[in-house]
């Protein structure tokens, strides 16, 4: 087969194709997926929320909350538009005593989660408990008050946030770690030392505005970034409630000290001192082997699906980097998938049009039905419900699948 | 101004149908031009000379997609010129797409007369239906528009590396479907 026969051949796909292409680049469609989408995400976060009940892979409190503010604090879909009217407000504003109550009394939790990640048990970290808010830029422009975002902070550098949310009348968290957005962070507060600098969501987007209104988008380049720049979104939006200086971190009524305990302690479990998580843990079924992975794993398997993501759906389908990111979920994802072996079944791997079908066991006899959907998602099927691992619309999914059946 | 409404006006002979569409498409076209022809002026030629072209075929033709249709005059244009070019000054990137598409058809050890290159168009068509509208429109980009992994990662707001392996994915997909087709060995 020649170019040139090949080149001749293109040129006979259907107009509306081309035209559709065309179309699609214009609307940045990435940013106004489909309803269905926007469903599945919620479905997603209902399911990964439902799994944490059981697995202690992931890393966030207990009641994790109500799935769709959840999906929403985190920006959602793509604006058309970003309103110039007033600021709206939802929720209700933490108070820094009402976070550093919180905040000491899980502690080491936090800080064991964030260590383990690094493999640091011997630096003291810093827990901020002033934080921030954010505002969601859209249709209309609202301060969700119900989340708030507390940096952490090691050597000077910001290594971790926690997003500590309100939910069916408690508090829950979700710790994120690692990723492009720490460096981004820290080149951010580096240059705007003593700054206010304001935060938002525009859709996905997670923006840092300064006084001036300089725009940061922490993930991606600026360059690219279609937002409307006519506006200054910091003088009509920035508050107390979504502005944070890195000197806070400086200032030690602003946060907590914490040196984790030591790393035995924690794997034993002894290190968990939330009542909550206590209560939690004793009505999780004890022969679940299952886990919900939430792992960030570009540098484990092959390169084929070196873009892979894993999550535990919602922070895919955001297309942001993954909350929780220790290396003990990486080992353990890893072994979980090596070790999967398939049924007595005649066939267990069956492809299909959209993907994959896998029937598999896990390694200590615990049968699980790992069901592979190529294209859009993978999750694990139990006796419990459906734990998704992988969601996406990119087609990342398929590399998973294929990388997985590849292992049988 | 919608398609239907600068078609209108090329029907009715009024010069503001090439302001309109230069103005809705302009910058699609020489890009377009430009991944073929890797240089600016020569794109900007095929593009001029491509409203002349519509200009002439309007009427009497009356196009249902009117900006595959331009495209397809700027693209027709542009590889005609790239014939007059040396080949040093060919874009590797337009040769790269098609390379990289060539590993999902038949050997090259098969006579050409094998295939027909319209009914190929149409069972690729037919394939690109069947995919998920954001992977149709990658796979357009790359191996219709000729665009750069690069390019259609910053369009789209992705890592370049999602584009690839979603590429990748498609050419493993449509090499099923081609042969199941009978286009394969």
């Amino acid at each position: 087969m020649t170019s040139d026969i090949l080149a001749e051949a293109m040129d006979y796909i259907d107009d509306d194709l081309i035209s559709q292409a065309y179309s699609y680049s214009r609307g940045r469609p990435k940013f106004s997926k489909p309803l269905a989408v926007a469903a599945l995400v919620a479905v997603v976060v209902v399911a990964a929320v439902a799994a944490i009940k059981y697995s202690d892979a992931f890393i966030t409190a207990p009641d994790s909350g109500d799935s769709s503010t959840t999906a929403e604090y985190f920006g959602g879909f793509m604006p058309d538009k970003i309103s110039d009217g007033e600021l709206e407000y939802e929720g209700t504003p933490f108070t820094e005593k009402e976070i550093s109550t919180f905040v000491e009394k899980n502690k080491y939790d936090l800080i064991g989660a964030i260590a383990a990640e690094y493999g640091d048990f011997e630096s003291v970290y810093k827990i901020s408990t002033s934080g921030y808010s954010h505002v969601n830029l859209g249709e209309t422009n609202t301060l969700k008050y119900d989340y708030v975002d507390l940096p952490v902070c090691r050597d000077d550098e910001i290594i971790a946030k926690i997003t500590l949310f309100r939910s069916d009348g408690g508090l829950s968290y979700t710790i994120s770690v690692r990723g492009k957005a720490f460096d981004k962070y820290n080149s951010i507060y580096q240059g705007n030392l003593s700054a206010e600098l304001a935060f938002f969501y525009y859709g996905f987007e997670e923006l840092i505005i300064t006084p001036t209104n300089h725009i940061y988008r922490v993930h991606g380049t600026e360059e690219t970034l279609e937002i409307d720049r006519s506006m200054n979104y910091y003088e009509k939006y920035a508050t107390e409630y979504n502005t944070f200086s890195y000197n806070e971190l400086t200032d030690e009524k602003k946060y907590i000290t914490v040196k984790p305990l030591p790393e035995e302690q924690i794997n034993d479990g002894s290190a968990y001192t939330s009542s909550d998580i206590e209560e939690e843990t004793a009505e999780a079924p004890e022969t679940s082997t299952v886990r919900t992975v939430n792992i960030y794993v570009e540098d484990l398997m092959s390169e084929e699906i070196a873009s892979v993501e894993w999550g535990s759906g919602y922070d895919l389908m955001l297309d942001r980097p993954f909350r929780v990111c220790t290396e003990a979920q990486k080992s353990e994802m890893l072994r979980f998938i090596e070790n999967m072996k398939p049924t007595e079944a005649a066939e267990p791997v069956q492809y299909y049009g959209g993907g994959y079908i896998v029937r598999l066991v896990y390694a200590d006899g615990t049968r699980a039905s790992v069901v592979l959907m190529g294209g859009d998602q993978v999750y694990f099927e139990t006796s419990e419900g459906e734990s998704p691992i992988y969601v996406d619309t990119n087609g990342n999914a398929s590399a998973l699948a294929e990388y997985i059946v590849s292992l049988i | 101004m919608d398609d239907t409404s600068i078609i209108k006006l090329y029907w009715e002979r009024d010069e503001n149908a090439v302001r309109e569409t230069a103005a809705k498409y302009g910058k699609l076209c020489i890009k377009l031009s430009e991944n073929i022809l890797n240089n600016k002026s020569d794109a900007e030629e095929c593009v001029n000379d491509s409203y002349l072209t519509v200009w002439n075929r309007i009427p009497d033709e009356r196009p249902d997609y009117f900006s595959a249709f331009l495209c397809r005059i700027v693209k027709n244009l542009s590889l005609k010129r790239l014939e007059h070019n040396t080949a040093q000054k060919r874009n590797p990137e337009m040769l790269v797409s098609l390379d990289e598409l060539q590993e999902c058809l038949p050997s090259d050890n098969l006579p050409e007369k094998s295939f027909d290159a319209r009914l190929l168009g149409k069972s690729i068509s037919d394939f690109l239906r069947k995919q998920k509208e954001v992977d149709r429109c990658i796979f357009i980009r790359r191996y219709w528009y000729s665009d750069s992994v690069k390019a259609i990662a910053e369009d789209l707001g992705v890592k370049e590396d999602r584009i690839s392996v979603t590429l990748f994915r498609m050419r493993k997909k449509l090499k099923i479907h081609l042969e199941k087709e009978g286009f394969c060995l």
